[in-house]
């Protein structure tokens, strides 16, 4: 078996009935599937069990409507839509909108990051490891428009080419570019604003008394109330 | 002098440059949304998938698979047997033939 059997190649032989090559794409796409569901649940156990469900129904799918895969030469845009389309059915997707709290250098470091790139400081890598990036960085790819959301998804996600996303989306290359373009911009407006009210709130004298437990005011960490989807 | 990480986020999101509008300080601009296009593919690609997680999902669609076959084979051993449907068209032909 080749080391990097194409997914069309896979898809056809799991329509042949056979069950390895779909172990396959299951190794090759779970985690990404599973990171999809807990972007739109933000709740381990419900991305787990999307992503198992998911997958069941892929293999269901493949078996008996195989033409359904076809747009695309990778099957992760299928996978993304019935992964999507089992969060609608079972009303799973956490409203955007929430709590984000940033410590003070993270939310600096971040600042710093999406205005000029620094070559020095924190790599991409190590400020997307912290959780409270992670979820700033959700936060506001759960307020994009959905179109733009699933183009951010396929391409920084799924790694999908421009190409593939044009094929996924049935749009021309250019209005992908565009697209993505706008919800990166969108994002980053996003971000810088949830960081901008972090610093504010920072700076604002606290009201609460301080319990032994509690940190120093430099150290607690800044609470964003981010707006709900209704009051935009 | 570019660093390293720098320029694998300008090869990988070599499409950005073409779509930015040709106003203002676009150099500025477009290191900012590469910065942007960075941090939301490594926030993406870093959520944890808990341990052991794939294999719960692999155990479960291959109990999938089982069932189907179990289902399949069922509704095979459910059906008649050829010659009972053989005699059933046999009696419907003789029927018709009769009638004429």
């Amino acid at each position: 078996m080749p080391f990097d059997e194409s997914d069309r190649a896979l898809v056809a032989r799991v329509g042949a009935g056979d069950v390895r090559a779909f172990g396959t794409l299951h190794r090759r796409y779970y985690d990404k599937i599973y990171r999809m569901a807990y972007l739109k649940t933000g709740d381990p156990e419900d991305a787990q069990d999307i992503a198992s469900e998911t997958f069941c129904r892929a293999l269901k799918n493949l078996k008996e409507k195989p033409y359904e895969f076809r747009h695309c030469d990778s099957l992760y845009p299928w996978l993304h839509r019935i992964a999507h389309n089992l969060l609608v059915d079972r009303a799973r997707a956490r409203p955007p909108g929430g709590t984000v709290s940033l410590d003070a250098p993270t939310s600096d470091e971040v600042s710093t990051f999406l205005e000029q790139l620094p070559d020095e400081g924190p790599s991409p890598q190590e400020l997307a490891e912290r959780h409270e990036v992670q979820e700033l960085v959700r936060e506001a790819i759960s307020r994009l428009p959905a179109d733009q959301a699933t183009a951010v998804m396929y391409r920084f996600q799924g790694d999908l080419s421009i190409k593939e996303i044009a094929g996924a989306l049935k749009r021309s290359e250019g209005a992908v570019k565009s697209l993505l373009h706008r919800a990166l911009v969108t994002l980053r407006r996003d971000m810088q604003q949830q960081l901008a009210e972090s610093t504010a709130s920072a700076a604002r004298p606290s009201t609460h008394t301080h319990t032994p437990s509690q940190k120093t005011e430099g150290e607690v960490p800044h609470v964003i109330r981010l707006h709900q989807a209704d009051q935009r | 002098m570019l660093s390293d990480c720098t320029r694998q986020i300008k090869d990988k999101e070599s499409w950005l440059p073409g779509v930015l509008p040709q106003e203002g300080d676009v150099e500025r601009e477009l290191t900012s949304l590469l910065a942007t296009a960075a941090l939301v593919r490594g926030a993406l690609q870093a959520i944890p998938v808990p341990e052991g997680a794939e294999e719960r999902s692999h155990a479960r669609y291959t109990a999938f698979i089982e069932q189907q076959w179990q289902d399949r084979r069922h509704q095979h051993e459910q059906q008649r047997p050829w010659p009972s449907t053989l005699g059933s068209w046999l009696r419907v032909v003789f029927t018709l033939g009769r009638r004429r």
